[in-house]
């Protein structure tokens, strides 16, 4: 799937990378996995059916290119990885691909319909009481602008805390949704 | 950025300018991004609520379409998470009780004379000399508790009797859920509604109930969600909270 097999991430180019994001190691480290999920993020926004893969190959891309010379002004990094992130997406969607059933109606069996939501029961279960009437409250679908910052002020934190932790308690219930579904 | 504004751009309907710098911007500023990882999953929820119009629903599905896992997840994610108002719940003696023991509570397994129909009037009524009026059901109370999700705890036990015609469900609210209307309703697993009407409070031993008289044949063995609204009037109801019961009858 890549579109330069023969081109391997080197250790000096990955440094390059590390490099720009944060002259200190450690933190340059998690600024790399920030930025990763963010490309994964464009990545599915723009359709992409696999953004895991072409995130890395986007990353590995952009390293490459800075150890091959290329300059980037730090103020000019989002543009320049977005750049190369959208070019490896390009070249991806020219690949074939299995025909899908893109837009098509969720079509299933009541017993299929039901079982999202027993699996859900059963995952908002294991979440602790507060936390669950968290998510339940934030995701409740009123106005959310007003009633998102009156939780968080209620809560005493910022509203953008309270919209990191409720999306992680999201994905959590999501995850576990998926996993309990695969069993059934 | 407005919500609207980020769903305009998860929907494409921003310019490829509008986009390209967007875009830039997500890539380093790790609020814009969380805010639009929310838009999203917002965007999810408004498409499984039915909320977005035609040509939003176009775009949702051109660009989210084949993500079934997700939507699948909000459209059970929204049944949940709708309209509940979801209200800390102080347990009591007999909450306790029933959950820590599993409770069953039989209901309906005897027939008293017309009329009996709450547990103070039986009382009253067996000291009364008893008439050749031909027997009918009771309708026996079951006393329960709101609580502030359907995936709390265990579903409290209910137990009918194939000669009970109707079930009163003695319903205790959170004190602090003092309204001049009430609403209850019956929901299946599936999210139908079985049952639902106006209900009326009162106070009871300091507690603030409801009670909900349902047909016993609405009941069929299964489990059920009770759900208790209340507002200023029967127009403007939030839900207070609701508790899962599963009804049994014996063999």
């Amino acid at each position: 799937m890549s579109p330069n097999p023969e081109w391997a991430l080197t250790s000096g180019a990955f440094d390059r990378l590390l490099a720009i994001l944060d002259e200190d190691r450690d933190a340059a480290a998690v600024a790399y996995g920030q930025l990763r999920q963010r490309v994964v993020g464009l990545l599915r926004w723009w359709g992409a059916t696999d953004p895991d893969g072409l995130a890395d190959l986007t990353l590995d891309r952009a390293a490459r290119k800075l150890d091959e010379g290329a300059s980037v002004a730090r103020g000019d990094f989002g543009a320049y990885v977005r750049g190369v992130a959208r070019m490896v997406f390009f070249e991806a969607a020219r690949q074939p691909r299995p025909v899908g059933l893109v837009g098509e109606p969720l079509v299933e069996s009541a017993a299929a319909e039901q079982a999202p939501l027993d699996c859900l029961d059963d995952c908002l279960a294991m979440l602790d009481a507060g936390d669950r009437r968290l998510v339940l409250r934030y995701y409740d679908g009123r106005d959310h602008s007003t009633e998102r910052r009156q939780l968080a002020r209620d809560m005493g934190i910022t509203p953008t805390a309270l919209r990191l932790r409720t999306h992680r308690l999201r994905i959590r219930l999501e995850g576990c949704v998926s996993s309990c579904l695969k069993r059934k | 950025m407005t919500e609207a504004g980020l769903q305009a751009y998860l929907l494409g309907k921003l310019t490829e300018p509008e986009a390209e710098q967007l875009e830039a911007r997500l890539l380093e500023d790790d609020d814009l991004f969380s805010q639009m990882e929310t838009a999203e999953d917002d965007l999810f929820d408004a498409f499984a609520r039915g909320t977005l119009d035609a040509g939003d629903r176009e775009r949702f599905l051109e660009r989210f379409g084949a993500d079934h896992q997700r939507r699948r997840f909000a459209e059970a994610f929204v049944a949940r998470a709708s309209s509940r108002k979801v209200v800390p719940f102080v347990q009591r003696r007999w909450v306790e009780l029933a959950a820590a023991a599993g409770l069953v509570i039989a209901v309906g397994a005897y027939l008293l004379p017309r009329g009996t129909v709450t547990d103070q009037a039986s009382t009253a009524t067996r000291s009364t000399p008893v008439t050749a009026a031909p027997a009918a059901p009771i309708t026996p109370s079951v006393s329960l508790a709101l609580g502030s999700s359907r995936a709390t705890g265990a579903p409290a036990k209910v137990t009918l009797d194939r000669a009970a015609a109707r079930v009163d469900f003695r319903i205790r609210l959170n004190p602090a859920d003092k309204y001049p209307a009430y609403a209850a309703q019956i929901r299946s697993r599936s999210d139908l509604i079985i049952w639902g009407d106006v209900v009326q409070p009162s106070t009871e031993g300091g507690d603030l109930i409801v009670h909900a008289t349902v047909p016993v044949d609405r009941l069929p063995p299964g489990t059920y969600e009770i759900a208790v609204r209340g507002g200023a009037n029967a127009a403007a109801l939030d839900d207070l909270g609701f508790v899962t019961i599963e009804v049994s009858r014996p063999q």
